[in-house]
């Protein structure tokens, strides 16, 4: 059920709906990502393998012009404390923050009040505070802050257009995420060398699982054959597991859908379910094998590119930038968010 | 009061028409009830440097296309000298003695009122007539003789830059400092909506000196605010 406000959505609410939820997926996936790095995921030589993480960001060129050396001690407080990362657990927390800020007059006071509680422990941690040990003490907590704030969120967030904006910033976060996660670690434990199908390494090809929260969900449907394809086609192509880019491609839909039907939208949302439909079709498409013969990480490229474009395209549709007669335009102009 | 509230860049001008950014694309704006001061409202007529406004906006309103309340120049209804004359207004207009009285204001400007004044610093807070924020003023009681006297010195150089009224006893009410409760003074800002008719939000805004002993309650002096209820019965 939608709620048609008397009064439409301000463009900048919409605009920070959609970050705030981005944001809060974003950590909690960064969290448990480190937290499964620091318990399963080794390298070749057995060393816990930090830069993969490196990689799943695409953060190779910040990281090594913060640092001259590619320490791996240093990667930790890259993700957590280092305020020049924005996708550090800092960085993200200062994020949601001001998107939040901005959303009070919408947002409930319990959603508020338990995000700047946890926003505010995370901003006011030091790089002392994080040790070998506690480091995954500290990830277990995030993820959880962040779970709390989606139950919140669910139980209290009025399910008018700015709810939409929410789910639709959710679903374009887990698509990204999924992706990067698969392509990078699917390359890091199936050199090119190996063959498809030689053994493989059970516990790293779990943490992968373990990385997308989807261990337990790929036991029940299969409790015996675990093979790459299987892991792959599981969190790619399953229409039961919350995070899997079929799931998530179908939300996005579903949510534009429902945005099409306020008055003048139909028209506005048809190219951006046009981006999504063809997402979908290129997924039902192929087969989990046929998708890693054909060249996994083109297709990941692909799709990552494609919701990249499905984020710009929701931006222009729904918050276009001000066009300022000539005086102060640059200054004017809005801070883009990614 | 049921409209929304908005930023400067939720609302833009084209072809001199104001209109707010929705994800339903532009909607026309025909009245503004603006909080921003005169000089941020739009970069192109004032401050070039505000972000905070609408370019274009003092344009669309010298066109007719947008209403402003307050009015642009409003301000001079701000200037604490009214104060004084607030009584013979309301007999001027309504033809009516005022029901709540105002506290009594000197106009430094006329020689009896500076004169008095002068006599009286030392139990008189004097303020500014132009100023804000709680900015520029002498509270008598609390002031050090030097003080006193540097204030006479200035209220001699420009009395009509001052108004002067006696030291309201301002109540107090458990705050909680630190780690413990004191006494800080506050006071009580009501608002009155006037359409076809008059009412009093049932609400309002309490202000609070949190520094101990301070009569300046002002957000801009480091004032907090505290929840206000208003009882039924």
């Amino acid at each position: 059920m939608m709620i048609v406000s008397p009064t439409p959505l301000l463009s900048r609410y919409a605009e920070c709906m959609m970050w705030l939820a981005r944001y809060m997926e974003r950590m909690e996936n960064l969290a448990r990502l480190l937290e499964v790095t620091e318990t399963f995921v080794r390298n070749a030589e057995g060393q816990t393998a930090w830069d993969s993480i490196l990689a799943i960001n695409s953060d190779e060129c910040l990281f090594e012009q913060l640092h001259t050396s590619a320490q791996h001690a240093e990667i930790v407080p890259f993700y957590v404390t280092e305020s020049r990362n924005p996708s550090s657990l800092v960085s993200l927390a200062q994020a949601v923050r001001e998107n939040a800020r901005a959303l009070r007059p919408l947002v409930s006071i319990e959603l508020w009040t338990q995000l700047n509680v946890f926003s505010r422990n995370l901003l006011n941690l030091k790089n002392g505070d994080m040790t070998e040990h506690n480091l995954a003490e500290l990830c277990t907590r995030v993820r959880q802050d962040c779970q709390t704030h989606f139950g919140i969120a669910e139980g209290t967030l009025y399910r008018d257009q700015a709810w939409l904006f929410y789910r639709l910033g959710k679903a374009l976060e887990r698509s990204d995420q999924i992706t990067r996660l698969i392509d990078i670690r699917y390359h890091m434990l199936l050199p090119r060398s190996e063959a498809p199908g030689s053994d493989i390494d059970l516990t790293q090809w779990t943490s992968v699982l373990r990385s997308a929260a989807a261990y337990h969900a790929f036991r029940r449907l299969r409790p015996v054959t675990l093979t790459p394809a299987n892991i792959v086609g599981f969190l790619l192509k399953n229409d039961g597991f919350p995070r899997s880019l079929s799931t998530n491609l179908r939300q996005i839909d579903e949510t534009l859908a429902l945005l099409a039907v306020h008055d003048n939208l139909r028209q506005i949302c048809s190219p951006l379910r046009e981006c999504v439909a063809e997402l979908r079709a290129s997924l039902q498409d192929q087969t989990a094998e046929e998708i890693i013969i054909r060249g996994l990480h083109d297709y990941m490229s692909w799709i990552q590119n494609q919701i990249s474009h499905l984020q710009n395209a929701i931006a222009a549709t729904f918050w276009p930038a001000p066009v300022y007669p000539d005086v102060a335009s640059t200054a004017m102009a809005d801070q883009e968010q990614s | 009061m049921g409209v929304p509230l908005v930023e400067g860049k939720d609302l833009f001008v084209h072809d001199h028409k104001v209109f707010m950014r929705t994800v339903m694309g532009p909607k026309p704006v025909h009245a503004i009830y603006r909080r921003l001061n005169d000089e941020f409202l739009d970069p192109l007529a004032f401050n070039a440097d505000s972000l905070l406004g609408v370019p274009g906006l003092v344009e669309a309103y010298r066109r007719g296309n947008v209403t402003l309340a307050n009015a642009l120049g409003t301000g001079v209804a701000d200037d604490k000298a009214v104060y004084a004359y607030m009584p013979r207004i309301i007999r001027y207009y309504l033809n009516e003695d005022p029901i709540l009285d105002s506290v009594e204001t000197h106009i430094c400007a006329e020689p009896e009122g500076l004169a008095y004044t002068l006599e009286n610093l030392d139990k008189l807070v004097v303020k500014p007539v132009g100023e804000s924020g709680g900015y520029g003023l002498l509270i008598g009681p609390q002031a050090t003789r030097a003080e006193l006297d540097d204030f006479a010195r200035k209220l001699q150089d420009n009395p009509a830059n001052y108004i002067s009224q006696p030291t309201i006893g301002l109540s107090v009410t458990p705050t909680l400092c630190g780690n413990s409760v004191e006494a800080r003074h506050v006071d009580l800002r009501p608002f009155a909506v006037t359409g076809r008719s008059v009412w009093v939000l049932p609400g309002g805004l309490s202000r609070v000196a949190l520094r101990k002993g301070s009569l300046v309650v002002n957000s801009s002096q480091g004032g907090g605010s505290k929840d206000t209820w208003v009882m039924a019965s």
